[in-house]
């Protein structure tokens, strides 16, 4: 069973490293390159119109849910708004040109599981960021040492607080010292790197528990059996919420799993799988706890999966009346 | 002397030659391909060059990185790295053995049965069915050079159109009756079929060895006097016929193959195949 686990760990491992890694550099740039208020100003103040430029969001900036949740930590860091992260967190990984594309492969060139798919992860996605928006209060939901961390202009371990002083680069280096623009441009690259390294090991260490567990149910438990057991029409959504959330496997592939299922489960159901599993598995909710209290990861969990129940009841009830 | 102002960075300088090391031999010894689908090799290559940029950076940084004076827990961060190196060690002590997973995975009865539709349960929706025939005009090559060898096989099943093929064959079954295949793979027995009956299989990975399941045709042994065991690996000769067979408690009309030759042969070293995305 060992082997079985370890084989398993690595393969999901190398899968997620990829977008883990780019995610810590996305992180990192917003941190050395973006000012605290411009996050504040880019996000327009009408909430509708807000919600609907972030929900589009991935179409330009492609990241996948392992790499997303670095990328919002730093966006609540440099003071977004709640509700604009959530929404950003579920809809990245989803309305997303590489998963478009995926899915279109996957599906062979059936557009239609193409556009529910997308208009599913969309909808959820903004739905749930204005719920947010109306009746979750921001401080309730962080753990607390991101507030910290929040009061200062770097969160990396070698910024010290008052000073503006970076001791990550060798030396002690007075940013305001510095004298042109090429060494401040050096500077800034440095530092992107360690609060890259910083951010990946950070994020990282949730990342291997989520993948740990995934890896000890699925070298434990026979996949067959359990399909078998979720082909039951009362419950084969349920099913398809509850599957993709142990296999964790990446938003960027699933069409292809999901598609394996095409003979066996309904288009609803198959949605189900190709919009849960994206927006929340076990490696995301680890991920998660490194921000947000269980309390609030739990009510996002219900949230997506009554929303996603919701849709695939709504496609459920298009395909009957077209 | 210069000292290690923090000890986790010198964790994860560490951690991070390990982990680069780790995926290059995977990589050199073409482990990767077992453990992950080579469309994803761009990305672990792009993954080696980051991780490389990381670890000379924290190489040449090592003594004068700070030690976190904002977070007050440092010593349960450094003891969280020293359990994660000793769980990566314990993993990586049992490097990933293919051969093992292989046969825990048959094991453990990962059979991709969503290839076997029933023709007694033909509700598909004309939706799907334009999945299958449009799936069908545009991934399944067979290639002729790959039936110019022996005059008597109609077609040959090879690594890179098994799913697509074995595919196509459970979806239109009436247009590969009575045809001559040559197929390689591995026996897989499922309770399901009888003793005259198992399946050639090949393990189908569509994105990383997590998701990787059993599919293959079934074979009809009944005229052979041979015993076929179950993981040995043989290349078969056989004629597509159609049988009624109960799988999972339902009655299904599948492809199956007539077994006319068989040869066993050597396990392949790499016993994955990977969709066909084109």
């Amino acid at each position: 069973m060992i082997q079985t686990f370890a084989v398993i760990a690595v393969s999901i491992f190398l899968e997620g490293l990829f977008f883990i890694l780019i995610g810590a550099i996305i992180s990192s740039f917003i941190e050395v390159f973006v000012a605290d208020d411009i996050i504040k100003k880019l996000i327009p103040k009408n909430k509708f119109l807000a919600l609907t430029i972030v929900s589009l969001l991935g179409l330009i900036f492609p990241i996948c849910e392992c790499g997303i949740v670095p990328v919002i930590q730093k966006l609540l860091k440099k003071g977004a708004l709640l509700y604009i992260c959530i929404t950003l967190l579920f809809s990245s990984p989803i309305v997303n040109v590489v998963v478009i594309v995926s899915t279109y492969f996957a599906f062979s060139d059936n557009i239609q599981i193409v556009i529910l798919r997308i208009s599913g992860g969309f909808t959820i996605s903004y739905i749930i960021g204005f719920i947010i928006s109306v009746f979750i209060k921001k401080k309730n939901v962080f753990k607390q040492d991101l507030f910290i961390l929040q009061d200062i202009s770097c969160s990396c371990q070698n910024h010290s607080q008052k000073d503006d002083q970076c001791s990550s680069l060798g030396n002690s280096y007075n940013l305001k010292s510095v004298i042109n623009k090429n060494n401040k441009m050096i500077i800034n690259i440095k530092s992107v790197i360690q609060h890259s390294i910083d951010e990946f090991f950070d994020t990282g260490k949730y990342f291997i528990i989520g993948v740990l567990i995934t890896s000890l149910i699925q070298s434990l438990i026979p996949r067959n059996q359990i399909i078998n057991f979720g082909k039951s029409f009362a419950i084969s959504k349920l099913f398809m919420i509850a599957f993709p959330y142990v296999l964790s496997v990446c938003s960027n592939t699933d069409a292809f799993i999901a598609r394996s299922f095409l003979n066996q489960f309904s288009t609803s159901a198959l949605l189900c799988f190709m919009i849960f599993g994206v927006m929340f598995d076990i490696k995301t909710t680890i991920m998660l706890k490194k921000i947000f209290k269980i309390s609030f990861i739990f009510r996002l969990l219900i949230f997506v999966i009554s929303l996603t129940l919701m849709y695939s009841f709504f496609v459920d009830f298009l395909e009957k009346i077209l | 002397m210069k000292k290690i102002t923090d000890i986790t960075a010198l964790i994860k300088l560490l951690l991070l030659m390990f982990l680069f090391f780790f995926i290059y031999d995977l990589g050199n010894t073409k482990r990767l391909e077992l453990l992950i689908n080579p469309k994803y090799f761009l990305l672990i290559f792009l993954s080696e060059i980051i991780l490389l940029i990381f670890l000379i950076y924290l190489f040449f940084n090592i003594f004068s990185w700070k030690k976190d004076v904002l977070k007050s827990k440092s010593s349960n961060k450094r003891n969280f790295y020293i359990l994660i190196i000793i769980i990566l060690l314990l993993i990586f002590q049992f490097s990933p053995n293919i051969d093992i997973f292989f046969l825990n995975t048959a094991k453990l009865k990962r059979f991709n049965t969503s290839y076997a539709k029933s023709k007694t349960n033909l509700t598909v929706n004309n939706q799907k069915k334009n999945i299958y025939e449009k799936e069908n005009n545009s991934e399944i090559k067979i290639n002729k050079d790959e039936t110019s060898e022996n005059n008597n096989i109609d077609f040959v099943i090879t690594d890179n159109n098994f799913i697509s093929l074995i595919n196509s064959i459970h979806q239109n079954i009436d247009d590969y009756m009575d045809k001559t295949v040559r197929i390689k793979g591995f026996v897989f027995k499922i309770e399901d079929l009888d003793k005259n009956h198992f399946i050639i299989s090949r393990m189908a990975m569509f994105c990383c060895a997590a998701d990787a399941s059993v599919i293959g045709l079934i074979c009809n042994i009944k005229n052979l006097n041979f015993n076929f065991i179950e993981n040995d690996w043989f290349e078969i000769e056989a004629v597509i016929t159609e049988e009624t067979l109960c799988l999972n408690s339902e009655n299904r009309i599948l492809p199956v193959l007539k077994v006319i030759n068989y040869k066993k042969t050597d396990r392949m070293l790499n016993p994955f195949v990977y969709p066909n995305y084109k």
